[in-house]
């Protein structure tokens, strides 16, 4: 199980809404949107390259070629 | 068993993650509970995978067809797909994308089964003859 993934996912997600409060409050929201959308981007990333490992095993589990 | 326990035990947890994460940052919450989603479901890739290989093995036992055996787990697997992508997308609250997914997934699944309504179609036409 990808337990280390989830939680390095999880892990980034908590920093990112942290950073952003911080930013926020400071009165520097025009950060604040980059940080969202750097964050946003690397999860995605991860995401990704895992749904595609799912549909990857889905297609070779169920012979869909 | 073990992993059943350790599978229930990660969906409730990262799903509270999700939850909190969603209150400050809704597309980041959003992007974990994907991401628990898939990660959860690739844990089920083996036990999928034997599943598959019985049936397989049943329907060879049964002197089955082999092809009406392939075309029917490719559906499940179609299905699988669709399900797994529709939900996501309920998920983000984009109620349409997930109902277009389910329209692709019915006229591909229609698609599939094609040769086998014709044929029970020309087997009918035989027995009325």
């Amino acid at each position: 199980m990808q337990v280390q993934q989830l939680l390095r996912i999880a892990g980034i997600g908590v920093l990112i809404t942290v950073i952003v409060q911080i930013l926020t409050r400071a009165g520097r929201e025009d950060i604040a949107t980059l940080t969202t959308i750097a964050g946003l981007t690397i999860v995605m990333m991860l995401v990704v390259t895992l749904v595609a490992e799912l549909f990857t095993n889905v297609q070779s589990i169920f012979g869909l070629y | 068993m073990q992993d059943f326990w350790r599978f229930a035990g990660t969906a409730v947890g990262m799903a509270v993650i999700a939850l909190t994460l969603r209150g400050g940052h809704r597309p980041i919450g959003m992007a974990v509970s994907m991401l628990a989603g898939a990660a959860l479901l690739l844990t089920l890739a083996t036990p999928l995978r034997e599943a598959a290989d019985t049936l397989r093995a049943l329907a060879d036992g049964a002197h089955l067809p082999q092809g009406n055996t392939a075309l029917i787990l490719r559906m499940l697997g179609v299905s699988f797909a669709a399900e797994f992508a529709a939900q996501t997308c309920r998920d983000a609250q984009e109620e349409s994308l997930a109902l277009r997914v389910e329209l692709a997934a019915r006229v591909l699944l229609l698609s599939l089964a094609a040769p086998l309504l014709r044929q029970v179609a020309q087997l009918i036409l035989e027995l009325t003859a």
